[in-house]
């Protein structure tokens, strides 16, 4: 089953996800309405989403089965799968992580540009969109 | 804390003096008028500040202001600040991060605080009371410290906006600082911040904000957001800004000759050099976190950082952009990354203006090349280009916040401190109305010589950036008519020709303008190189409901720009104060054959722009016909009043 | 034989693994670089040809400076490469 899994360390801290979640179920933007909660520690050093919900959104702002704040996330730290690709997807972020200081700041699944894998010789097209 | 509707404005008259507090609310109008944020700040500074009132006494106001974007996903959490400048002119500035977005939930859309607390205090908002409170236990405290007890005092929620030492301290250029490193008004907003005793302001709010056409609002936002998304943005440098971030413009700038060395008497800093500092180190040594302001769609314009080893090893800062490896980097002739991150750290830490620090320590640099100041003037330090004293140099970071020994020159900024010190180092000081240059240089780019020299608070790109799209087919020639924009674009872009800059700048200027009063975030126009303000305005009229065509929405932007200039020339400024410092105007750029910016190149500009604004030719003030035009004929006649001759 | 300085900028950095390189080549003009370097690293047609036009990518930029010049924005794909020129890739 598909469920919303979290990068804590590529949140950025923007409230996209919790801002539009509010909004979608009664038109007003009101963070205490949502489903899905960024913590921001003291101090500011890191950004905790929390989420307690299905990923079924009431009303989604696209309609392609993604979650709303799947979908708004610029950075890639929320994503909509099944364990097993989740598994593939962190294991895939890990390893590009040491290589490419890139994606401390973005994850692989969102970078939309060519880009060289860990072991691969040459580059090929990013995923992210 | 109820729902309110996004296009309610309110304000809160707070008196310090007094402790009394008002409320007032906007009218409609208004909103129409001004849109919100910095074109409602400038109608209130004429309206309520003018040439009798000291900017360091109680009768200065200090404004914080959202608008009807802001709490929205759209408007970035950017605010206004603004106030007059203790250098008379307007101290206008913008910042991000969450505090707009919590002012707005409280129910405060714009503070408007005047007088003078005769001890420190702080400001407790929540849900629309205000109390005020003390803070003498706050006072002296730096940014991030000010910032850690406030939230243990109040709560993690919470969001501040506050002064560090140098604010209290009245140092020259001070900002107000929040969420640690945004920063904003360095005209002077943190002086006159710290002249009232106000150490910080804290909010709280539980509210919701509510848009007039919901259904409207979102698909507005899907365009939006499609042309700032990294994968389908037209804009070349979005993929750049939105990861490794601004300081990659010390390279492209080595390439071009475009880095100002050794303040500025060369700029031709050697492009390894600009490796060293440039985003791509940045990212790989010292980036620990990608930061963003509210409801921001990029990834990472923002980024944490702590320096890994060394000397500093564990000192954290945050937002290196393009001004820092200028004023830190090539200005200093400086090429430790590690030196750089940590001056900009400790200039956030203290409450200081990057630029004011960076161009007063490369004057002081030059002034000690050329024997006009001593080891004995700079407390022994070892003040040469090429920073030889590093600690030295970081110790007169503190100095400066705090006024002490050498750094109480500095601390008056360049302009002042040459005037102190004389013996010519007038012409060392890179400065415009007092206020010390930003990181673009201006002989090799008219367009930014003209900016810096305009601007109604002194040098800031970002009211017109930026000056190089590479590419003028960004915009075809049928947007460009459907939009209205009579410009030739191949001629605007093109560095050293004067033609065509006047008209771009007042394009510019006027969709910023709009922008930031939205208020928005002017990092997010470049696509359609900000001359496409439509998507903004499909935005802006559902989030509102207020029915206006495009040309209307478009008109703030003028306005804005026409009240500051009436600010300004209300207190005496005129076209010769719109000049770039003397040292571009009297000396070639050697080596890259850039020659200085003589009259027969600036003054057509000059005339150019007034031209277009509808600005006397002679003086720079607006033209009655122009003020009548845009809905400010009490303007005109309040300058009249003032004795300032107003042409037809 | 040419030999030219080529420089990488950020991401593309994450394309090459490397910041800048003297290179020797034959190619005639900036898009005959680019199949070169697409050949050698993968990635370059993908990052800088529009796939619609043939024309350099909306959201990508080169800068050339020819030997003695100041760089300036390349708009045209087609621009002759010369010897001694240096050319940055964003």
């Amino acid at each position: 089953m598909k469920r919303i899994h979290v990068v804590e360390d590529l949140c950025n801290g923007c409230r996209l996800c919790e801002t539009f979640c509010s909004s979608l179920t009664n038109g007003v933007f009101d963070p205490a309405q949502a489903r899905i909660r960024v913590l921001k520690v003291p101090g500011e050093e890191r950004d905790i989403p929390l989420v307690d919900c299905s990923g079924r959104c009431i009303r989604p702002l696209y309609e392609d089965g993604r979650p709303t704040c799947v979908a708004v996330c610029p950075t890639g730290a929320l994503f909509y799968a099944e364990l097993e690709e989740a598994m593939a997807r962190r294991l895939d972020l890990e390893l590009a992580r040491r290589e490419h200081p890139l994606f401390k700041v973005i994850a692989p699944w969102k970078w939309p540009l060519p880009w060289r894998r860990p072991g691969a010789e040459k580059a090929a097209p990013g995923e992210g969109g | 804390m109820a729902v309110r509707e996004a296009r309610e404005q309110v304000i809160l008259w707070v008196d310090l003096s007094d402790g009394s507090v008002r409320r007032e609310a906007l009218p409609e109008e208004w909103t129409r008028m001004y849109l919100g944020a910095r074109c409602v700040h400038a109608r209130l500074l004429f309206d309520h500040v003018g040439p009798q009132t000291d900017p360091l006494g109680p009768d200065n106001v200090l404004f914080l202001g959202t608008g009807p974007m802001d709490g929205l996903p759209v408007g970035m959490g950017r605010m206004s600040v603004a106030c007059k400048s203790p250098r008379r002119t307007v101290a206008e500035g913008s910042f991000g991060g969450f505090f707009g977005p919590e002012m707005r939930r409280a129910g405060v859309d714009y503070l408007a605080i005047r007088g003078q607390a005769d001890h420190p205090v702080y400001l407790y908002i929540e849900d629309g009371r205000v109390e005020i409170r003390d803070a003498r236990h706050l006072w002296g405290l730096k940014t991030h410290e000010t910032d850690a007890a406030l939230r243990r005092e109040l709560g993690a929620e919470v969001q501040l906006r506050y002064i560090g030492p140098a604010g209290e301290n009245l140092v020259h250029a001070s900002p107000i600082f929040g969420n640690l490193n945004q920063s904003g008004g360095r005209a002077g907003c943190g002086e006159v911040m710290g002249s009232k005793r106000l150490k910080a302001i804290a909010v709280r709010g539980t509210g919701g904000l509510r848009v007039a056409d919901y259904d409207a609002f979102l698909e507005a936002y899907k365009a939006f957001r499609e042309r700032l998304d990294l994968a389908t943005s037209r804009d070349p440098w979005t993929p750049v800004w939105s990861t490794y971030g601004a300081p990659v413009l010390a390279r492209l700038f080595a390439d071009m000759g475009n880095l100002m060395t050794r303040n500025a008497q060369e700029m031709g800093w050697p492009e390894d050099k600009a490796a060293r500092i440039s985003c791509e180190p940045y990212l790989e040594r010292y980036v620990t976190k990608a930061k963003a302001c509210f409801g921001c769609p990029w990834p990472a314009c923002q980024k944490l950082y702590e320096i890994p080893s060394g000397r500093w090893q564990g000192l954290k800062g945050g937002n290196y952009w393009a001004g820092q490896p200028v004023v830190f980097g090539s200005l200093l002739d400086n090429d430790d990354l590690d030196l750089v991150l940590v001056l900009s750290a400790l200039c956030n830490q203290y409450g200081l203006d990057i630029f004011h620090v960076g161009y007063t320590l490369a004057w002081a640099m030059e002034c000690v090349e050329r024997g006009i100041l001593t080891r004995a003037d700079t407390d022994g330090l070892d003040l040469r280009f090429g920073c030889p004293d590093k600690e030295g140099l970081v110790d007169l970071v503190r100095k400066i916040a705090l006024r002490e020994g050498f750094g109480a020159l500095l601390a008056l900024g360049c302009a002042e401190a040459a005037k102190v010190v004389g013996k010519g180092s007038e012409r060392y000081c890179l400065a415009v109305k007092g206020q010390e240059l930003e990181g673009i240089a201006q002989r090799n780019m008219y367009m930014v010589a003209l900016g810096i020299a305009v601007s109604e608070v002194g040098p800031d790109h970002t009211r017109w950036y930026p000056p190089y799209p590479c590419n003028p087919n960004l915009v075809s020639r049928e947007e460009l008519a459907a939009l209205g924009v009579d410009l030739d674009l191949r001629l605007a872009f093109q560095g050293r020709n004067p033609q065509e800059k006047g008209k771009l700048l007042r394009w510019f200027t006027i969709s910023r303008g709009v922008v930031e009063s939205l208020p928005g975030c002017v990092f997010l126009v470049r696509d359609t190189l900000g001359l496409d303000m439509r998507p903004w305005w499909r935005l802006f009229t559902a989030a509102t409901g207020l029915e206006m065509d495009y040309e209307e929405f478009l008109l703030p932007g003028e306005r804005v720009v026409n009240l500051e200039r009436a600010f300004i020339v209300r207190e005496g400024f005129r076209r010769e104060d719109d000049h770039p410092p003397l040292r571009m105007q009297l000396e070639d750029v050697p080596g890259f054959g850039y020659p200085r910016l003589a009259p027969e190149v600036f003054e057509p500009m000059l005339d150019e722009y007034y031209q277009a604004n509808g600005w006397s030719l002679r003086t720079s003030v607006p033209r009655r016909a122009t003020l009548e035009r845009l809905g400010l004929k009490d303007v005109a006649d309040a300058l009249a009043a003032a004795g300032v001759e107003v042409e037809p | 034989m040419k030999e030219v300085e080529l420089r990488y900028v950020a991401h593309i950095t994450d394309i090459t693994g490397c910041l800048k390189e003297r290179y020797r080549t034959d190619a005639a003009t900036l898009r005959d670089l680019v199949e070169e370097l697409d050949a050698r690293y993968g990635g370059f047609r993908e990052a800088f040809v529009d796939p619609a036009t043939g024309q350099l990518r909306w959201n990508a930029m080169i800068y050339y400076r020819g030997r003695g010049e100041v760089p300036a924005a390349v708009v045209d794909l087609d621009r002759p490469l010369g010897d001694g020129a240096a050319v940055t890739f964003w």
